[in-house]
This record gives structure tokens, C-alpha cells and sequence, in this order.
């Protein structure tokens, strides 16, 4: 842990950059095709509750994060397992974030340009965030949270001025009912974005007013819902569901359509500043939580140390983990989503909250008896 | 001119101070090299450098032509293990009328100069014109091949799925079997889905990887291909010759002398292909079911 304190308005900002970070860019929750905006509504719901599950734990253990307070928990041993598991985590999907945002730039952007060099520039300037730690990285936070607005609200004005939305495209609502929706609910959209929150829980901890925590919590995973289902429907609205659905990047397709007064066209940037800023946003809070995490864990006084040889791990494996882009997407859908996103997102946290009140319960009664 | 031989003209060239080695060297085909020379061309006012732009740029994202300078040709001719090949310009249609200054003010001008077919010399002199596909896998064995677009058959549908090279890399290796050499060409590319014309669900690995074997094989022929017209002819032109002398340098100089007539020919040549197919574009699968 470091010794770092952040407001909660930072927090909140860091958290909605984060929330948006790829969520925005890829087809998210696309197979529930036009009913997808739904699927991400369902999804902030359900997403909050499993907030409220991080926020409990936090509530028992306010000045520990998840690393530490498991071992508490459960005991030194299965603890630390669990501890080791989670920063592996972090770290793995740090490494898929930025293989996604690698992806996404060199196949609109720098077409010629090899996936490492795009990877490792990002993931320098990220291992440079986490060697100034969270309070350096909130004030950036803070900096570029209304550079993203500002981008999406002018992108959002010019999409209307240019009249390329048209709500048709939106019906039929519930073709197949509610039962498509929330099968992508629970298979895609309640995991990414609004399940990844667990990564708060290394970083509630150092939040000043502990109180505020929850509110924080649930007003991030609002508004980012909103927003997101907000994007999606606007994509369908503009391109139609088949187009968004087999677009690699459906907000960039979005984007291109713009043309207003015959002068404002060729925004693409807009998209490449979203990109960037959330790629950054998402990829610093997990490999942090990583490299916060492993610090703690090893009995490292200084996460710095840490920075460079987990840094350049995530790189490397960012470049290893799929030989191309189908891969990497079938990958995160059917492979991460099971084994990883539900266990880590839901199963341990819940089980971990169980002990916790158990433990808390007795130990509660042992103190009434103590006193009688 | 080339089939009499272009074998001692190079000295000159060479030798005087005022020329750089640098300039490239085309055959003119059909026609003579005045005549191409002639043509005036709508882009560029000077038609040589015209043909140069357009040899570097279907060099570069065509793969089919060779950009090939006068010091590299003066190299191959000291070496015994190497042939010559380049490439060639022909004029398309009127030559009369592309003498004349209205050449110029057609947006398709009646004569054009025209990247060709790839010459390939044997002891200095043109044996043998080498064209499209056979013309890739030349470059390919030369390690020349920078971008390209490769199409394979799909399901039946032919030529319906199309493969843009992004990075390729050639490496040659020799070995020895029972006295006689053997090579062994790997060529490893890196590339995007370019065009589909029938319905494949990119979303699966696994049609990549199935489309991946069958370019795989398709760089492999082009390869074999292109070996096999020059295994006929007797002429080296891929330099496997010097690439047994860099490894064998006792042996190959018992080879040295009969090496384009007795060895080359009966070579036996490995080829390995690696590709990648890395990402589809801005889209996934096509908008046809």
C-alpha cells in the first residue's frame, strides 16, 4: 500500500474513465443486436449489486485492500492464494486491454506499423503513471475526464446536427424477448465493464472519506451505464445492428458517417482521443492494482520496484496471448468470461463477503459474552 | 540487344566518376530502349523518371516487378553463383502517337509506359520472359517482397478471398545429402484479410487458420513454380549458388564451374511457408449471408 489519499470526486472520475475505457470502442453486448442497449441497462443493475458486494467487504476492511483483507479472511495460506490469483488477473487483463487498444489503432490508424511498438509506447506511459502512483494518476484522471465529455458530447451534437439517426433502426424492441437479453447480460455485459469494478477494491482504501464510498461507487457505474447504453444506441440508430455487429470498432464507423456542412466531416480523431484516453485509464488501474497488489503481497515497501519487471511482462504478453484478432476476441468471450470474469468478479468476492460476516458475527458474540 | 548479351556493358558504367551505380536498369521490351524513352508522359515530364516511379511503386505494393540497380547487376555478374533477372518496360498501344505532345492532355493517354514481365539472363544473355505468379515467386525468393495481394479459392468460389502482405521475410539455407546440396527456403508473412467474396465467419479462429494453411500453400506454389523455370532454363537466378558457397565454401569450389548446368538443375529445394493472417479490417464478416 501506498501511502496516498484521494478525494472522492477524483475517484468517481477515475472510475467512469475507466468504465468507458474499451467498453467503448468494441461492439459490446452486440449479439443481443438492437435490443443491446437494454443488455447494458441490465447489466448497470446487476453491476451495481456486485459493486455493493466489493463495497461491503471494503466496509469491513477499510484500510486494506483485497490482496490483504483475504488473508484475513480465510487465512495466511488459501489468502494468499487467493491474493496471487487476483494480481495475475489484474495483470492478464491489463495485457488483453492493451492488445485491444494495440489492435484498434493499428487497424485504422497505423496499418504498417508492428503491434509492438504501439503496444510497448502505451504500456510505457502507463508503467510511467503506476511508477507515480495513484495520486499522480487521479489528477490525470481528473485532467482528462472532461476531455472525454467534451469529446462525446460534441461527437453526440454532431451525429445529431449531420441527422444520421434514425430511430427505426432501433425496433423491432424484444424481437426474441426478454430471454436474448439477458442471456448477453449474463454472458457478456454484466462482466465487462460493470463486473471489472472489482478492481476498486485495491484502490477504496485509499479514498478520504470512507463513507462515500459506496455512493461513489454506484454513481460511476451509472452514469458510465447510462453513457454506454446511450453509445450503443446511437451506433444502431446510425449504422443499423448488422452493420455494428460486424464492425471490429462500431463507434469509429459511427464517427466516419459524420458530415455536416459539408466541411466538418473526417472526425475520426474524436474516436482516436477516446481511444487513447480510456485505453490509458483502463490499463494504469489494473496494471496499479497489479503492481500495488504484488507489493503487498511480497512485502515490498516500494511498489517501484515492481513497475518495470511487471511492466514489460504485460507487454510481452499482450503480444502473446492470440496469433491474431479473431483470437483474441473469442478468447476474451468464451474463455475469460468463464474462468475467469465469474469466478474473480463473482464467486470469491461473494464467498470472501460470507466469510467476512461470519467471522465478523461470532467474533461480534464473543465480545458480548466477553462483557456479561 | 539482351539476347546478344549485356555482359561487358557494365564497365563503362562502372567506371566513370560522373555515373552512380545507384541508377536502375529495365529492359525495354518490344520495342527499343529510344523508343520507350521517346513517349512523353502525362505525370512526370521526364518518362525515365516516370518508369522509375512506377518500378519502385509496383515494387513495393505489387511484388511483382524488381527494382534492380546497376551495381547490384555488376555483383551478380562477379559471382558465380547468381544469374540476372529484372524487369522490363513495354509501351502500351500507339507509339506514333505518343511521340506527340498530345500524349499528354488524355486523361487515358493513347501510349502508356508499362511495368512487364521479369527478364531472366543466363551468362549475360535474356533466356526467358517471366510474368504474374511465377514473376511473385521470384521476389519472394529474393526476400523482395514487401506488400502483395495473394487470392485463394474458397469453398469452391475461386480466387474469392484475398490476402494483403503487410511484411514478408525469405531466409535460405543450405545443407549437404550424400555430396549433393540441398536448400531450404522459409518464408514467413504477416498480414490482414484485404476482400472476401463469399460468406466466412471471421469470428471463428478456426476459418482463419484454415484460410492460413491454404495461402500457405499458395505462396508454395507460386515458389516451386518459379524454381522449376529456372531449374529449365539452367539459370541460377536466386543465387542459391552463393548461398552453398557462403556454408560450403571447400566444396563449392569443385562445384563452382558446372554449378548453373549440373547442379543447379537437379537441386532439390525445400519449401516451408509460415503465414499469419493478423486482423480483418474495420469488419468482421462480410454483409452477405
Amino acid at each position: 500500500m501506498e501511502q496516498a489519499r484521494i478525494s472522492a470526486r477524483q475517484l468517481l472520475m477515475l472510475a467512469i474513465l475507466f468504465e468507458h475505457g474499451s467498453a467503448m470502442v468494441i461492439p459490446l453486448g452486440i449479439d443481443a443486436k438492437q435490443d443491446v442497449w437494454l443488455a447494458i441497462l441490465c447489466g448497470m443493475v446487476l453491476g451495481g449489486g456486485l459493486f455493493f458486494i466489493y463495497y461491503r467487504l471494503f466496509t469491513y476492511y477499510p484500510s486494506l485492500p483485497l490482496t490483504a483483507y483475504s488473508q484475513q479472511i480465510v487465512g495466511p495460506f488459501f489468502g494468499k492464494i487467493i491474493a496471487l490469483v487476483y494480481i495475475l488477473y489484474f495483470l492478464y487483463i491489463a495485457a488483453r486491454v492493451l492488445r485491444d487498444f494495440g489492435e484498434l489503432l493499428l487497424t485504422f490508424a497505423y496499418p504498417e506499423t508492428p503491434l509492438f511498438v504501439l503496444n510497448a509506447v502505451m504500456m510505457l506511459t502507463v508503467m510511467y503513471a503506476a511508477y507515480k502512483g495513484i495520486e499522480v494518476l487521479a489528477r490525470t484522471g481528473e485532467l482528462f475526464f472532461f476531455s472525454l465529455y467534451f469529446t462525446a458530447f460534441s461527437g453526440i451534437a454532431l451525429v445529431v446536427a449531420a441527422g444520421l439517426i434514425d430511430i427505426h433502426r432501433l425496433q423491432p424492441v424484444l424481437e426474441e424477448g426478454w430471454k436474448r437479453v439477458f442471456r448477453i447480460v449474463f454472458t457478456q455485459t454484466l462482466y465487462v465493464p460493470f463486473g471489472e469494478t472489482v478492481v476498486f477494491t485495491m484502490l477504496l482504501p485509499y479514498i478520504q472519506k470512507h463513507e462515500k464510498a459506496k455512493m461513489v461507487g454506484w454513481l460511476a457505474i451509472l452514469l458510465s451505464g447510462l453513457n454506454l447504453a446511450f453509445i450503443m444506441a446511437i451506433n444502431i440508430a446510425v449504422l443499423g445492428a448488422d452493420t455494428v455487429a460486424r464492425s471490429t470498432f462500431p463507434l469509429l464507423n459511427t464517427i466516419r458517417e459524420i458530415r455536416v456542412a459539408n466541411f466538418l466531416e473526417r472526425l475520426d480523431v474524436l474516436f482516436m482521443i477516446a481511444l487513447v484516453v480510456g485505453g490509458f485509464f483502463k490499463i494504469s488501474l489494473f496494471f496499479y492494482a497489479g503492481v500495488i497488489g504484488a507489493a503487498d503481497l511480497f512485502r515490498m515497501p516500494q511498489h517501484q520496484r515492481l513497475v518495470y519487471p511487471l511492466g514489460i511482462s504485460v507487454l510481452l504478453l499482450s503480444i502473446a496471448i492470440a496469433s491474431n484478432f479473431s483470437e483474441h476476441i473469442k478468447e476474451g468471450l468464451n474463455i475469460v468470461t468463464l474462468y475467469m470474469h465469474i469466478p474473480l468478479q463473482v464467486g470469491i468476492p461473494l464467498l470472501l463477503l460470507l466469510f467476512a460476516i461470519i467471522r465478523h458475527r461470532s467474533s461480534f458474540l464473543f465480545r458480548k459474552q466477553e462483557k456479561k | 540487344m539482351a539476347r546478344e548479351g549485356i555482359k561487358e556493358i557494365f564497365d563503362a558504367i562502372e567506371r566513370n566518376p560522373q555515373f552512380r551505380t545507384t541508377a536502375s536498369v529495365v529492359i525495354a521490351r518490344k520495342q527499343t530502349a529510344e523508343q520507350l524513352l521517346s513517349v512523353l508522359t502525362p505525370i512526370d515530364k521526364i518518362p525515365a523518371n516516370q518508369m522509375i516511379k512506377t518500378l519502385e511503386m509496383t515494387e513495393t505494393v505489387w511484388g511483382e516487378n524488381l527494382n534492380v540497380h546497376a551495381g547490384e547487376i555488376i555483383e551478380d555478374f562477379s559471382l558465380a553463383g547468381k544469374e540476372i533477372v529484372m524487369s522490363s518496360f513495354r509501351l502500351d498501344r500507339n507509339l506514333k502517337k505518343g511521340q506527340q505532345q498530345e500524349n499528354v492532355q488524355f486523361v487515358r493517354p493513347p501510349a502508356r509506359l508499362r511495368a512487364s514481365e521479369l527478364a531472366m539472363f543466363k551468362n549475360g544473355k535474356l533466356v526467358r520472359w517471366i510474368s504474374g505468379e511465377e514473376a511473385r515467386g521470384v521476389l519472394w525468393i529474393l526476400n523482395k517482397i514487401k506488400q502483395t495481394a495473394i487470392t485463394v479459392d474458397w469453398e469452391g468460389k475461386e480466387e474469392s478471398v484475398s490476402y494483403k502482405v503487410m511484411r514478408a521475410k525469405t531466409e535460405i539455407a543450405a545443407k549437404m545429402k550424400k555430396g549433393k546440396p540441398v536448400l531450404t527456403i522459409h518464408v514467413e508473412t504477416e498480414g490482414d484479410v484485404g476482400e472476401v467474396l463469399v460468406p466466412i465467419d471471421f469470428t471463428n479462429p478456426a476459418n482463419i487458420t484454415n484460410l492460413e494453411t491454404k495461402l500457405r500453400k499458395e505462396i508454395k506454389k507460386e515458389i516451386q513454380k518459379a524454381i522449376q523455370q529456372a531449374q529449365r532454363e539452367k539459370s541460377d537466378i536466386f543465387g542459391l549458388g552463393e548461398v552453398v558457397h557462403r556454408s560450403y565454401p571447400e566444396k563449392w569450389k569443385k562445384m563452382k564451374q558446372t554449378w548453373n548446368e549440373q547442379y543447379f538443375p537437379n537441386i532439390s529445394v525445400h519449401v516451408t511457408v509460415d503465414t499469419f493472417i493478423r486482423r480483418t479490417g474495420l469488419r468482421s464478416n462480410p454483409y452477405f449471408p
